[in-house]
């Protein structure tokens, strides 16, 4: 992946994350070894594309503890009281809100037209398995990996 | 003072956590309703007295550009303050926006404090020049110097 695109990724979902669930996270330079992933036994995934001059679909793997904690903080209400539908569209607006950030930065006139997220869960995920023509990139966070795939 | 406020958004989650954040605000709300696209908004706004708008821009069916425009082609809506919230931050699109007349401009993501800087600051504008028109018809009501919200 072009340094630039994975440095303004990572400050945009840094912007996001601080800002909106007071949740810092932190673009990693290289991808963890395989012995470090701790995967989840449950990821929301959440993709969104963007057309114009730059084209790219971005795939968002939230670990479901993270998940649960991002809906908390941005509903304001308890984990236990949040919807798989309620988790399902806040990963899509974190999608939503990263990607669209960082469209500001990257292309400032708004010539991109960014698309509908769309989220679902998946009870597999590995980062190996991940699309393989994809740039894959992670965040760390106290809840763990944040994964994206970038294919544009 | 309280006020009837319109959020529009296509997330219902986000419809959610604005109406949170500016019930956070302090700013006196009387009712809060929601709509999820631009044309949604025109019908709840047929409907209801509504003293301000929050709305996305890029939403299904009918955009908050569109919705814009179309009430301020109406003799009655155009002057209801619309705040733009939206991850939209292009200059074309914010351009656009303030030739149309929108009220103000909030990029997603936002903190609690600047929703409300802005409505404290959009309501106002918007009263003010409501009771500049009431007392020069002749009305009974006085300004009041002071904004309690």
């Amino acid at each position: 992946m072009e340094q630039g695109i994975k440095v303004k990724i990572g400050e945009s979902a840094a912007e996001v994350f601080s800002t909106m669930y007071f949740m810092p996270v932190q673009v990693l330079e290289d991808i963890p070894s395989e012995e470090n992933w701790n995967l989840d036994t449950r990821y929301i995934s959440a993709k969104i594309s963007f057309t114009g001059p730059m084209n790219a679909a971005v795939c968002f793997f939230f670990p479901s503890i993270m998940a649960k904690n991002i809906a908390e903080r941005f509903l304001g209400i308890d984990a236990a009281d949040i919807s798989e539908q309620q988790a399902l569209d806040t990963m899509k607006e974190a999608a939503n809100m990263v990607i669209g950030s960082f469209l500001g930065k990257v292309d400032p006139e708004g010539v991109c037209k960014l698309g509908i997220p769309i989220a679902e869960f998946i009870s597999e995920f590995s980062p190996v398995g991940s699309d393989s023509d994809a740039e894959l990139l992670a965040l760390i966070s106290e809840f763990g990996y944040l994964w994206i795939t970038y294919s544009g | 003072m309280a006020f009837n406020i319109l959020v529009v958004d296509d997330s219902e989650t986000m419809r959610a956590v604005i109406k949170r954040t500016v019930g956070m605000t302090g700013i006196g709300v009387g009712e809060m309703l929601e709509a999820g696209n631009g044309k949604e908004a025109l019908e709840v706004l047929a409907d209801a007295w509504i003293d301000v708008v929050l709305s996305d821009i890029n939403m299904p069916e009918m955009g908050g550009i569109e919705l814009l425009k179309k009430m301020k082609e109406d003799d009655v809506l155009q002057n209801i303050p619309v705040i733009f919230i939206s991850t939209e931050s292009s200059h074309t699109r914010m351009d656009e926006a303030k030739k149309l007349g929108v009220a103000a401009y909030v990029k997603k993501p936002f903190m609690p404090e600047t929703i409300k800087e802005i409505m404290i600051d959009v309501l106002s504008k918007a009263y003010a020049s409501r009771i500049n028109e009431v007392s020069e018809e002749g009305g009974d009501n006085q300004v009041d110097d002071e904004m309690d919200f």
